[in-house]
């Protein structure tokens, strides 16, 4: 522009003065390209079993008078659970991930729609997003970049096997259920009165309520003892841990732990599970307790689902540290591919803890007798292999 | 006339509540169409509070029931004892014979317990040994409940879950509110006492207005559709029942009173479908195991049926 005014060419001037107001213009645009964009991610259901498909929608929205001419959305994606056709997802530097990218053209609140097929390839928690915004000016002179979406998961439980095929008895699967009566109740825990029987204690005696009704009544606690079955998963897939990691077996036992967890709440049993192995990104064993919660089977399954190979303890201190806790009267199931002697000394050790226990054996030799314990062997086969 | 008692009332228990303006106007729905609130969430959100401040406001007789697994029926309706100076039996009024109820923690009691307040609900009048006592009107159950634990409770039972107008989620306050509350709260946690800004005649008269809202024949058949569709929908094993059809009607007229019109919008049964309909809903356990939640439901089913909009 300088030089156009010194030379007195006009037409320099104006191409500079057109240069200025068209780069002041794009630079402004830019800087207000990204404001009020949202982006989101809908998914139809948040779990599933492997091979089941997930809608998502993928919803962006520009709630600004300013149109955004062009926004890119590079969104990161597990391959786990991408779209059903593999090609749509973009490659990406780190390994079994890759990139959902959309390009979108917004006029003033409009909202636009994508919608995609996810397929559920495999077990795990996987971790979608954060998701990359880009875009600029009018004249794709400047850009702008911004970050939106947060981390949202997918989880994929593993797939059941057929209970039948695990050997257990079809009449009384997890073991002998002697009683249905409360024997053992918890006084700090009452659920309600009742009248009153001759050989019921005159302690029990709920005198409020006597007195209102005019008839004895007594107090009714909650039963300690309950249909309780502890799963105990044993995630080790060799005796000595420096053996490494055999992945498809450790697939089977996991998926073996959520057929038991799946068939023992069906049962009606108030379902826990603990295991040696731990969750991705944490390093300590998991314990979930029993519950009776609608959302039990979820959380059971989703923690299985999480599962690693690191193992975190040894089995067998493992298992005389949580049994313990365990409520009295309750069912075991234990869930191993590698029986040691060490194994068998410590069963023999937690049936004095009065506990009903069945150890489902996994490895390729038959485990050793035990006094007390029910004893299932079904070794991993070559057909169980994915 | 709604609205402008409306907002006292809100603004005098905003006295003791911090912000929650939309909690106090879904309250103030249940008060318009006399019916009963199930007030959900975490411990310690100021649930208890927001129900002593309304019945406070509202100059109505409040009682309170805590739940407890041992409490019998009779505890909540009352019982006919002998005096035996008199010679005769003496009717002993329960706590349910009260203009505003607040049921706390409703699930700690047995199914037994939580079904004397059934004949309450639902016809304003309790029966004892034969005799019928009718409620003083407006009556309002306000209960609680806290979602987290599931260990020594009893969940509600459907009859009882569907004669529940509404189901209140109060909510955390934002980063805003619990400043405020910390400032207005800092000396010590003594609620200031409310007085009332109406009278039980003044709500009837309010109530009787909120039936003349109207309702245009598109935007009930609107309605209708949005509760048939949850009966047909493969997710949910139990949908919503005639009684919920009714309640959003009557809840969309409220909430339209409330902001000062006399008509009903099709927002406005946007809007409270997810009050009306969610805790009504019992979703099928394959798709409870597949995350989905009621309120996801309610959001889709709304968003599905095509509004209706001027020809």
């Amino acid at each position: 522009m300088i030089l156009g005014i010194v030379l007195k060419v006009p037409f320099l001037v104006t191409l500079a003065t057109a240069i200025f107001v068209i780069v002041g213009f794009a630079w402004w645009w830019q800087g207000r390209s990204l404001q009020g964009v949202t982006y989101k991610r809908i998914f139809h259901y948040s779990r599933g079993f492997p091979g089941e498909h997930i809608d998502l929608q993928v919803e962006v929205e520009n709630r600004k008078i300013l149109p955004v001419s062009w926004l890119r959305i590079q969104d990161d994606w597990e391959r786990g659970v991408g779209p059903v056709d593999e090609e749509i997802l973009a490659p990406s530097y780190i390994q079994d991930r890759g990139t959902l990218t959309n390009i979108f053209s917004l006029r003033w609140y409009e909202k636009a729609n994508r919608s995609y097929d996810l397929l559920l390839r495999k077990r795990g928690i996987f971790s979608i997003g954060p998701a990359r915004l880009d875009s600029g000016d009018l004249f794709g002179i400047f850009e702008k970049r911004q970050e939106l979406g947060g981390h949202e998961y997918l989880t994929v439980f593993p797939s059941l096997v057929p209970f039948a095929k695990l050997g257990f008895s079809a009449e009384d699967p997890f073991g002998d259920r002697k009683s249905r009566q409360r024997i053992f109740e918890d006084p700090s825990q009452p659920m309600g009165v009742r009248e009153y029987r001759p050989e019921d204690n005159f302690r029990r005696i709920h005198w409020p309520a006597t007195a209102r009704t005019g008839q004895l009544q007594v107090k009714v606690y909650q039963p300690t003892t309950g249909q309780v079955m502890m799963v105990c998963l044993n995630v080790s897939t060799f005796a000595r841990h420096w053996e490494g990691v055999y992945p498809q077996l450790l697939e089977y036992l996991i998926k073996v732990a959520a057929t038991l967890v799946d068939e023992g709440i069906h049962q009606g049993y108030k379902v826990g599970l603990v295991a040696n192995g731990c969750l991705a990104h944490a390093d300590q064993p998991f314990r979930i307790p029993p519950g009776r919660s609608p959302q039990q089977l979820a959380v059971l399954l989703q923690a299985l689902a999480g599962v690693t190979s690191v193992v975190t303890a040894n089995f067998e201190r493992f298992l005389l540290k949580e049994v313990p806790r365990v409520q009295y009267g309750a069912t075991l199931i234990v869930l191993t591919a590698v029986t040691t002697p060490e194994l068998a000394t410590t069963l023999v050790q937690l049936r004095q803890h009065e506990r009903r226990i069945t150890l489902l054996s996994l490895a390729k030799e038959p485990p050793p007798f035990i006094p007390g314990i029910r004893i299932i062997h079904q070794p991993f086969q070559e057909q169980e292999k994915e | 006339m709604i609205e402008s008692i409306s907002r006292k009332i809100r603004e005098n228990i905003q006295k003791v509540i911090v912000g929650k303006d939309e909690v106090i106007n879904l309250t103030l729905v249940g008060v318009l169409c006399e019916g009963h609130l199930l007030l959900e969430d975490v411990p310690g959100i100021g649930k208890t509070t927001l129900a002593r401040a309304l019945a406070a406001s509202l100059g109505c007789s409040f009682k309170r029931i805590q739940f407890t697994p041992d409490l019998l029926p009779s505890d909540v309706t009352g019982i006919n004892w002998f005096n035996q100076k008199a010679m005769e039996f003496e009717f002993k009024p329960g706590p349910v014979i009260s203009q505003i109820v607040l049921a706390d923690e409703i699930n700690r009691a047995t199914p037994r317990t939580q079904s004397a307040l059934l004949e309450a609900m639902q016809e304003k009048q309790i029966t004892i040994d034969g005799l019928t006592h009718a409620l003083p009107r407006p009556f309002l159950v306000m209960a609680t409940q806290n979602p987290v634990e599931l260990e020594g409770t009893f969940p509600l039972p459907e009859a009882q879950i569907d004669r529940f107008l509404l189901r209140i989620e109060v909510g955390y306050p934002s980063l805003n509110e619990e400043n405020d509350i910390l400032l207005r709260f800092h000396a010590n946690s003594d609620m200031p006492e409310i007085q009332p800004v109406t009278n039980p005649s003044e709500i009837i008269q309010m109530q009787n207005e909120r039936s003349e809202v109207r309702i245009e024949d598109s935007i009930r058949d609107y309605i209708v559709r949005i509760a048939r569709s949850t009966r047909d929908n493969p997710e949910i094993q139990l949908g919503a029942s005639p009684r919920a059809a009714i309640a959003l009607y009557h809840s969309a007229q409220a909430w339209a009173a409330i902001h000062g019109r006399d008509f009903v919008l099709p927002d406005d049964v946007k809007f409270m479908a997810p009050h009306v309909l969610t805790h009504r809903l019992m979703v099928s356990p394959q798709a409870q195991l597949r995350g989905r939640l009621p309120d996801q439901l309610v959001k889709d089913i709304v968003e599905s049926i095509p509004v209706p909009v001027e020809n």
